[in-house]
C-alpha cells in the first residue's frame, strides 16, 4: 500500500474511506451486540443488532413490513408529488413576477417556520384520521423548499439570456419553456431534494400523530408497547429510506445537470 | 479545483451587473415590497374574518382572526402562555447550546482530519438525511416524558445539522490558502485560527441557523408527543378539545418565534462575516 505510483493514488484513498467508514459501522454494531450480550447495558432499553435483525425478519415474514412500507411510500409519493407540482408552478410564477412574490412571500415563510404537525387536530377534523391527514402534513412540510428554490432559480437566470430571447421575439410561453425552465433546473432539483427530506419527516411524524398504518405509525405503536427492538427495526427502515431517497435525488440532480457540464 | 477557478470569471460578470441593478432600484424597492406584503396580509385576514362571520366557511374548522386574537389575549392575561413558554424556552436553549458546544468542534475536527472524516462521515450523513424525529418514541422510552427527553430531541435535531455544516465549512476552505499559510511556516494552531476557522465561519453560522430552526420544531413535536408542560402540551390539550382558535394562536406564536430566531442568527452571521465580501 505504501508504494503506490502517483496516478493510482486515488484508488487506495477511496478504499480507505470505505474501509474506515464501513469499519466504524461494523465495530459500532459489534460493540453494541457485545455490550447487550454481556448485559453491560440494559437490553430492554438498548436491544441489540441481532434482536433487531430478527425482528426485521419477522416483520418481513408476516407481511407487516411490506404493508407498512407500502402505506408510507404511497403517502410520501402523493404528498411530495403534489408539493412538487404546486411548488414548482408557484415558484416559477413568484420568480418571474415580483408582485406575486411580494404577495405570497409572507405565507411561505409562515409555513416554513410553523410547526405543521401541531395543526394535526385541525386536519383530522376535516380529513379524518389516517392517510389523507398524513398526506396533507407531508405536502405542507415539503412544499416550501420547492417553492423557495424554484423562485430563486428563476431569479438567477442570466438577464442577458432573457433579454436576448425577448429581442428575438420570444413570447412568455417560449421564454418559460426554452430559457427560464432549463436554466433553473439545477436549483429546482436541489429544492426537490431538500423537499423530499422534509417530506419523509412529514410522513413519519404525521403517522406518529394521525396515522392508521405505516412505518411511523409502527414506531409509535411499538414504543407504546415498550418494544424497543421493534421500534429500532422500524427506525432502521426509516434510515435506509432516508439514505436511499437522498442518493436517488442526488443522482437525478446530476442527470438533470449533465448537459450543462458538457458545454463548459 | 481547476474547475472552480475556471468558473469564476464566467459567473462574475452577471453578478456584478445584478448588484448594480438592485442598487439603482433600492430607493423605492423595499417600500413597494413592504406595501405589498402588508396589503396581502390585511386582505387575507379581512377575507378570513368575513368568511367566518358570514358563515361561508365553518368557524369550527377555521376560526376567525378576531377569535384567535381574543384567545391569545386570554392566554397571555391568565399567564398560561408565559408559564408554559418558560418551560419550552428552557428546554430549547439548553438543547441548542449543547448542540453548538458539541456539534461545532466535532464537525470542524471531522473537516480537518481526513481519517476522522472517513471514519465518521457515513454514519453522520446517514443521520443527516434521516428524520431524527423518528427517534422520538425511543428517546421518550429511555428518558421519560419529562424535560430530559425534550432537551435530547432538540440536541439530536440540531447537532447533526450543525456538525455537518461545520465539517463542510472547513472542507470548502481554499486549499491554496492553507498551502500559502504552510509555506509561511504557520503551525497547526495558526492554520486553524487564521485560515480554516475564519473561512468556515459563514457555513458554520448557516448551520447554526438551520439547526436552530429544526430545534424549534423538535421541541414542539416532542412536547406534543408526550409531556407534562410546555407550549407543545398546551397545543396538544387544545387540539384534543378541538379548540381551534387557541391552537392556531399558539402555532402562530411558535412560527414567529422560529422565524425570529433564524432572522437573528442570519443577522449575526452577516455581521460576523461581513469582511468576507
Amino acid at each position: 500500500m505504501a508504494t503506490t505510483s502517483l496516478p493510482r493514488r486515488k484508488l487506495p484513498e477511496k478504499s480507505m474511506s470505505i474501509l474506515l467508514g464501513g469499519g466504524f459501522l461494523v465495530v459500532a454494531a459489534l460493540v453494541w451486540q457485545l455490550a447487550a450480550s454481556l448485559e453491560l447495558v440494559n437490553p430492554f432499553l438498548t436491544s441489540s443488532p441481532a434482536l433487531i435483525a430478527g425482528s426485521l425478519g419477522e416483520q418481513i415474514g408476516s407481511g407487516l413490513m411490506l404493508r407498512s412500507i407500502g402505506t408510507s411510500a404511497l403517502e410520501l409519493l402523493i404528498g411530495f408529488g403534489l408539493a412538487g407540482i404546486v411548488g414548482v408552478a408557484l415558484g416559477l410564477v413568484m420568480g418571474r413576477y415580483r408582485y406575486v412574490e411580494y404577495v405570497v412571500e409572507p405565507y411561505v415563510w409562515l409555513l416554513y417556520s410553523a410547526p405543521i404537525v401541531a395543526m394535526f387536530p385541525l386536519m383530522v377534523l376535516t380529513l379524518g384520521l389516517g392517510s389523507p391527514t398524513v398526506i396533507a402534513i407531508t405536502f405542507l412540510m415539503s412544499v416550501v423548499p420547492v417553492v423557495v428554490n424554484s423562485a430563486q432559480g428563476v431569479r438567477n437566470v442570466d438577464p442577458k439570456l432573457i433579454q436576448t430571447a425577448i429581442s428575438f421575439g420570444a413570447g412568455e410561453t417560449a421564454l418559460l419553456r426554452k430559457v427560464i425552465l432549463p436554466a433553473s433546473v439545477p436549483t429546482i432539483m436541489a429544492g426537490l431534494r431538500l423537499g423530499i427530506g422534509r417530506a419523509l419527516v412529514g410522513v413519519v411524524v404525521g403517522e406518529f400523530f394521525a396515522g392508521d398504518g405505516g412505518i411511523g405509525y409502527n414506531i409509535s405503536y411499538f414504543a407504546g408497547h415498550l418494544g424497543t427492538t421493534e421500534v429500532l427495526a422500524s427506525v432502521f427502515v426509516v434510515i435506509v429510506a432516508g439514505v436511499a431517497l437522498n442518493v436517488f435525488a442526488r443522482w437525478l440532480e446530476g442527470l438533470a445537470d449533465s448537459w450543462r457540464t458538457d458545454l463548459g | 479545483m481547476t474547475q472552480d477557478v475556471q468558473e469564476l470569471p464566467r459567473t462574475t460578470p452577471p453578478r456584478v451587473q445584478r448588484a448594480q441593478v438592485t442598487r439603482k432600484r433600492r430607493p423605492w424597492l423595499p417600500k413597494v415590497r413592504a406595501r405589498f406584503v402588508l396589503g396581502s396580509v390585511i386582505v387575507v385576514l379581512a377575507l378570513w374574518q368575513l368568511a367566518g362571520q358570514t358563515g361561508v366557511v365553518d368557524v369550527m374548522f377555521t376560526s376567525t382572526p378576531s377569535a384567535i386574537l381574543r384567545a391569545g389575549i386570554d392566554m397571555i392575561e391568565s399567564g398560561e402562555l408565559w408559564a408554559n413558554a418558560q418551560v419550552t424556552l428552557f428546554e430549547y436553549f439548553i438543547g441548542l447550546v449543547l448542540a453548538v458546544v458539541v456539534g461545532v468542534p466535532v464537525g470542524m475536527l471531522m473537516g480537518w482530519k481526513l481519517r476522522l472524516r472517513q471514519t465518521f462521515e457515513p454514519a453522520l450523513v446517514a443521520l443527516y438525511v434521516t428524520p431524527s424525529l423518528a427517534l422520538l418514541p425511543l428517546v421518550v422510552l429511555a428518558l421519560g416524558i419529562g424535560t430530559a427527553s425534550k432537551i435530547a430531541m432538540v440536541f439530536i435535531e440540531a447537532v447533526i445539522t450543525i456538525a455537518v455544516n461545520a465539517m463542510a465549512g472547513i472542507r470548502e476552505t481554499d486549499p491554496k490558502l492553507v498551502q500559502a499559510a504552510r509555506a509561511f511556516c504557520a503551525n497547526d494552531r495558526a492554520v486553524f485560527g487564521k485560515v480554516l476557522f475564519p473561512s468556515a465561519l459563514p457555513t458554520i453560522m448557516a448551520g447554526l441557523r438551520l439547526g436552530a430552526g429544526r430545534g424549534v420544531i423538535a421541541v414542539i413535536v416532542a412536547e406534543l408527543y408526550g409531556g407534562t408542560e410546555g407550549v407543545g402540551l398546551l397545543i396538544s390539550t387544545y387540539g384534543q378539545n378541538f379548540s381551534i382558535a387557541p391552537l392556531l394562536f399558539l402555532t402562530l406564536v411558535v412560527a414567529i418565534f422560529g422565524y425570529a430566531v433564524s432572522s437573528l442568527l442570519r443577522a449575526i452571521g452577516t455581521a460576523t462575516t461581513s469582511w468576507k465580501r
